[in-house]
């Protein structure tokens, strides 16, 4: 992911709060608006609810790969056992996908500017889970060398220790 | 306890042994009996071997293969004998006279290397092959092992004492066209034809399970997350 | 990721595997690819009779053939194969308006058309004395009562000739010699007697003698002279050479005869011709080839001013020569019809691409004389590459890429051996060896044909090594030549005694010559060359032999005895009374590539891949069985019988092929009357016991041995098996049959399948069919009819998909063949030029919409 993407993302967090501390502000409220519904939100400081949408998107991050998990195992289930072209596509991306964002981790935690060693860490082992599940397909498909078979062109023919000649007694 | 033990002869009676995947039917139509008179040279390095007596197979019945063996044990000088053989990877050779029922006697040479025999401790494995008829054609001795050697020497007290296995092998029969079976799988093929074009009388759900559920499941997984939508939103 | 990649090439792999078999993969082919690898030559053997007739040369040969030969060009116009040679041999051949032939010792008189080989009549003749019966050629129809004639003076029939109406013999009646004769149409006729006059000793000897006036030769001492039947036998002053041909033209008779003409080195041989009485002589030189044996006339037409004598050489060579010019027209190589080795040769490398490899093999440090080697070398490249080298631009004999372009070389019976040249045909040199026949075995004479070196070590020369037996002494004589070029450094070297076997080694030495021992009857052993001594030393103890008797085969190892090799009898295999029906063991050379094979459920079944293993076929009487038929499968270091199976009520002949870990034979099955072939396969089971080396003595388990038989609707001459280079191409058998066809069988289709395994498309195997389709399309040389097959001799392509077959007996046919289709080229018919033009196109397109891309780009950041 490009940084300039993440730097946008930032910037239209830091407006969706300021747009909201104005309303609050200066307009009266609309109608049917019920001011209780918000708890207490003239009690939370700023900063602390900054820190909290902070600590609440890099769970969300964090939980990604894992919320992606049943759709991924749908995926495979439809693509099927077959060899085809867009079955191994899709087994393709779904490995490739997991191992891009652990590449990608940092840039992706970028946005929060705290750190969030624990929510890292969690964003891994949800890739890891998603590879493993890509690993299960493609053995469920046969394309994992598992099987002494699959080693089978490697094997070099044993090398004779007697060699034998003859035939018929020549007279 | 000593002096018996060293008097033993080696007594085993031994039934054909080696396994096939497939047990075909013995191609014997007679019975017979053999006796095998076994010697062996421990000198095969000199040139001219010199053979001396290894001990004797009485084959009762080659049709169950069923055999008596009784061997000598080596002497100290042949231990000895032997150990050098190996030690300097030569040859040993066992000829066997064979004294067929109503026939003359055949002698038949097999040779090992010396080191092998030492290394499985003078465990070996004799070989009897038969013809169709149940004549002796080749006489062979084996020792069971995944790798040869190159030369080995052992401590004398293990070279003593034969612990041979005899395996009578007959003639197995040849294979013959399967017509039978064939004619019958094209029977059946033709049946499962004619049978199948039919109708599949499986119910509607039994037959399209596997595309039903997955659509079932697109729905419910849609429509839960469409409520959590107007949840989150009411 | 590389195990994903791995994998799904190797399913593509058995998908494309699979597609290939079950789009029945034989290769047939299409009408304008008939003769464009192939090629076929026809011969039709040593000949017996000839004639000339209706402008044609009509001959009888001894392997039973009779044919038509254009005069002009020598070329095959008809050709008519009859069966059973030994016996039903052509005792008689004449030519009239049509061709009359009587063969067999059950006589048997046809007649046959000039023009076609149509068969007119047969007439069977009955009865052991003489007897006259008369016919009607033309009907067939017996003329008159048989005649009977009592003929008790006839002992010796071999001292006997007949000439038209006559019949004469020669008889010994103590000291005189006495033609005796009748005329066998006349009437009353009886049994007429002349003493011979004839001023040379020894034995006389008759012979028949083609002429207008009935008459016969008498030869004594290798003089002969012309015995007349008129009303009185009258025996010509004229002595001549017992090889004289009467030939008759307008003026009368001519006698021809061939002398060796001794003034003349470039014409080496002189013909004669004179009539009865020694008039009017012509004598004519003709300039025979070097490598011819001597010749002999068989026949004579004489026209207006000119004569048209056939030769026939002792190497079996027929020649056709025009007097008075003296020029042979053509020759015909029939040696070539009865051929006992085959082996194909590689090619050497170019010059070119020879200096370019020593470029960098010689072996000097100093860098300005490396530096000053290799602008010569380079130079001299250069020159090559645009003045083109005369040499090899002459003869063409250079390796090409693939390796298809190679030379057969041919040992035939007569000891005659021949290079031929795999593209094209034709005899690239020849070289007789006189006196030299091949060692007579039961399998009907066998030479040693050794590949000591190929071409591939330049500058070594490739180097090949005949073992055969001197026909006078009976000794082993030895002939080591280079198989490209012919040349002979020592010729014909003639050993002092008898080789017992002899056996090309694994080893090479320093120049990559691969040495061979000798074994003699008193077990000594000689290294070939001498210097090799040391590297056999150093191996002896890998180093194995058997031989093959007539009632038992004996295994012999190599034993160093006070620094003297000698052989050591090893072990023995008894056929008790059994006859030895075939051996076979695994072609030399041979690489396997997979070790085992793949099951469906994905583990492998590993192969017992045995190297030393021998396959024996006897065949014994039984009182019960009539025949029955023994397979021993037997290790040649250990003697073991690894398995033996027997079929009952069966006989030969049997064909054995072994490969890889499997083995194939065909024979008779007579309880059912049909012929049936026999697979088996080999496996050491779900381990392998020892996967880095294979010692015969190491052996923890018996194989396990797979099984099938099918029934073979055909009969089967001879069998092989393809062979390619890296052994992962599929396997296919090749079955000569005696339809003339040869027959190309995939091996997938005949491999014993599992009785607990499921065998389907989706294992990419046949299912099982107890008898094997032979397909039209799998006939490997269409419709070329090939006759007599006595050998099918196949090697590897440098090319993996393809092997070269060389089919020999009465024809001599070359193919190429490829078992799982030439996977490694691409087609004939591949378009270059649209991929050519698709790439370029494909590029400039690319250029151009990224300059258009980048304009567009530049044109929207102005905006």
């Amino acid at each position: 992911m490009s940084n300039r993407s993440n730097n946008r993302r930032s910037k239209w967090s830091l407006d969706s709060t300021k747009t909201v501390s104005r309303i609050t502000d200066n307009l009266p409220a609309p109608p049917a608006y019920n001011l209780s519904n918000i708890p207490s939100s003239s009690e939370v400081t700023k900063k602390a609810d900054i820190s909290r949408l902070i600590t609440k998107k890099s769970w969300d991050i964090a939980l990604t790969p894992i919320k992606q998990i049943p759709m991924n195992v749908f995926i495979m289930y439809m693509a099927g056992n077959s060899i085809s072209i867009f079955p191994i596509m899709m087994v393709g991306m779904l490995l490739l996908r997991p191992f891009q964002a652990i590449w990608a981790t940092k840039s992706t935690f970028k946005v929060i500017e705290t750190n969030a060693i624990g929510q890292m860490i969690i964003y891994v082992l949800g890739n890891f889970v998603n590879i493993g599940l890509a690993l299960y397909k493609c053995y469920s498909m046969g394309l994992l060398p598992t099987h002494s078979s699959d080693w089978l062109a490697f094997v070099e023919p044993p090398i004779r220790q007697e060699y034998l000649g003859g035939g018929h007694i020549l007279n | 306890m000593v002096s018996i033990y060293e008097n033993l002869t080696f007594l085993a009676v031994v039934v054909q042994l080696f396994l096939f995947q497939y047990v075909r039917s013995s191609l014997l139509d007679h019975d017979g009996a053999l006796t095998i008179k076994i010697e062996h040279s421990l000198n095969f390095n000199k040139g001219i071997p010199i053979l001396t007596e290894r001990g004797n197979i009485s084959v009762q019945s080659t049709r169950i293969g069923q055999t008596l063996v009784n061997q000598k044990h080596l002497t100290p000088t042949e231990s000895q004998l032997l150990n050098d053989l190996a030690e300097s990877n030569q040859f040993y050779q066992i000829r066997a006279f064979v004294n067929e029922e109503g026939n003359e006697r055949n002698k038949f040479i097999s040779t090992l290397k010396a080191c092998m025999i030492a290394e499985s401790e003078l465990d070996d494995r004799l070989s009897i092959s038969l013809d169709y008829t149940g004549r002796v054609v080749a006489i062979s001795d084996i020792i069971a092992s995944k790798s040869s050697c190159e030369g080995a020497s052992m401590s004398l007290e293990k070279l003593k004492y034969f612990t041979s296995t005899v395996y009578v092998r007959h003639t197995e029969m040849g294979p013959v066209p399967d017509t039978a079976s064939y004619i019958q799988r094209l029977e059946r093929e033709k049946e499962a034809k004619e049978k199948g074009e039919g109708k599949d009388n499986r119910s509607f759900l039994a037959k399209y399970w596997m595309y039903i559920v997955p659509v079932v499941i697109i729905m419910v997984i849609s429509s839960g997350s469409n409520a959590e939508n107007t949840g989150a939103s009411n | 990721m590389d195990g994903i990649l791995f994998h799904v090439s190797s399913k593509l792999l058995i998908l494309l595997l699979s597609i290939s078999y079950f789009t029945q993969e034989i290769s047939c082919l299409y009408e304008d690819q008939a003769g464009k690898v192939d090629w076929k030559i026809s011969f039709i053997g040593k000949v017996k009779y000839a004639d000339f007739g209706n402008n044609k040369l009509l001959v009888a040969t001894e392997e039973n053939v009779i044919a038509a030969l254009n005069t002009k060009t020598g070329d095959l116009l008809w050709r008519q194969v009859m069966e059973n040679e030994a016996e039903q041999q052509i005792q008689f051949f004449n030519v009239n308006k049509d061709v009359t032939t009587v063969s067999g010792d059950q006589t048997v008189v046809s007649y046959w058309s000039i023009n076609n080989k149509e068969l007119i009549h047969v007439i069977p003749i009955e009865g052991s004395h003489i007897e006259i019966t008369s016919f009607y050629l033309e009907t067939g129809e017996i003329k008159g009562i048989p005649k009977k004639i009592n003929t008790p003076w006839l002992k010796d029939a071999f001292k006997c000739a007949s000439s038209k109406q006559y019949f004469a013999c020669v008889q010994k009646n103590g000291e005189i010699e006495q033609i005796r004769y009748i005329n066998l149409i006349a009437e009353n006729s009886e049994v007429l007697s002349k003493p011979i006059e004839f001023s040379e000793t020894g034995e006389a000897e008759i012979l028949s003698f083609e002429h207008e006036i009935p008459s016969v030769l008498l030869v004594k001492n290798n003089v002969a002279k012309i015995v007349h039947f008129k009303n009185d036998v009258e025996i010509l002053a004229k002595t001549f050479l017992p090889n004289v041909v009467n030939v008759k033209n307008d003026v009368g008779n001519q006698l021809y005869q061939l002398e060796i003409n001794v003034n003349n080195p470039e014409k080496l041989l002189k013909v004669k011709g004179q009539d009865k009485d020694g008039n009017n002589q012509v004598s004519v030189d003709v300039e025979y080839p070097k490598g011819l044996g001597a010749p002999y006339i068989l026949a004579g037409q004489c026209r207006t001013n000119n004569c048209d004598l056939l030769l026939s050489s002792i190497d079996h060579a027929l020649l056709f020569v025009r007097i008075p010019e003296g020029k042979i027209l053509w020759t015909r190589e029939e040696a070539l019809s009865d051929i006992v080795a085959v082996e194909f040769f590689e090619l050497p490398v170019s010059e070119l691409d020879a200096s370019i490899e020593n470029e960098f093999k010689t072996s000097s440090q100093d860098i300005l004389s490396m530096f000053i080697n290799r602008i010569l070398t380079q130079s001299k490249q250069l020159t090559k590459v645009f003045i083109g080298s005369q040499l090899m631009m002459n003869s063409m004999l250079v390796r090409d890429d693939f390796g298809l372009h190679k030379i057969i070389v041919v040992v035939t019976r007569i000891g005659k051996i021949f290079a031929i040249d795999t593209l094209s045909g034709q005899t690239v040199w020849s070289y007789r060896l006189p006196h030299v026949v091949p060692f007579d075995n039961r399998n009907g004479g066998d030479v040693m044909l050794f590949v000591q070196r190929t071409a591939r070590y330049s500058p070594f020369p490739a180097q090949c090594t005949l073992l055969a037996k001197d026909d006078t002494t009976g000794n082993t004589v030895m002939f080591q030549f280079d198989p490209i070029t012919g040349l002979s450094s020592r010729g014909v070297v003639k050993l002092d005694r008898k080789v017992k076997q002899a056996m090309l080694l694994p080893y090479e030495d320093k120049n990559h010559l691969k040495p061979f021992i000798t074994i003699y009857e008193d077990h000594s052993v000689k290294v070939h060359p001498e210097e090799s001594t040391v590297i056999v030393k150093k191996h002896v103890s890998s180093i194995y032999l058997y031989m093959v008797d007539e009632d038992a085969i004996n295994g012999y190892s190599l034993q160093l005895i006070d620094d003297r090799l000698q052989t050591f009898r090893h072990w023995n295999f008894l056929f008790r009374g059994s006859k030895l029906a075939g051996i076979s063991t695994r072609p030399s050379g041979e690489r396997v590539h997979s070790q085992g094979r793949v099951l469906p459920d994905r583990s492998v079944y590993y192969k017992y891949v045995n190297p030393n293993m021998i396959a024996v076929a006897t065949i014994s009487e039984d009182p019960v069985n009539k025949q029955v038929l023994s397979i021993y499968l037997i290790d040649g270091i250990t003697g073991m019988v690894i398995y033996a199976l027997a079929h009952k009520r069966a006989r030969g002949p049997v064909n054995l092929v072994h490969s890889e870990n499997w083995l194939v034979y065909t024979f008779f099955n007579e309880r059912y009357r049909r012929r049936e072939l026999a697979a088996l396969e080999l496996y050491e089971g779900h381990v392998q016991s020892n996967s880095t080396f294979f010692s015969s003595y190491a052996m923890s388990q018996l194989p396990q041995v797979q099984a099938q038989s099918y029934i073979l609707p055909a009969v089967p001459l001879k069998v092989t098996v393809t062979l390619t280079e890296r052994g992962i191409t599929n396997k296919c058998l090749l079955v000569a049959l005696n339809t003339g066809a040869v027959v190309e069988i995939p091996w997938a289709l005949i491999q014993p399948r599992f009785a607990d395994i499921p065998c389907g498309p989706e294992e990419s195997c046949y299912p099982y069919m107890p008898e094997i389709p032979l397909h039209p399309e799998a006939t490997i040389n269409y419709n070329q009819t090939l006759s007599k097959v006595k050998g099918i001799s196949v090697a590897p392509a440098r090319l993996e998909s393809t092997s070269h077959i060389l089919v020999h007996g009465l024809d001599m046919f070359y193919t190429r063949v490829a078992p799982s289709k030439t996977f490694d080229v691409l087609k004939e018919d591949f378009d270059y030029k649209l991929i050519i033009l698709v790439l370029i196109g494909l590029i400039a397109a690319s250029y151009v919409s990224k300059t258009l891309a980048s304009r567009k780009a530049i044109k929207q950041a102005w905006k």
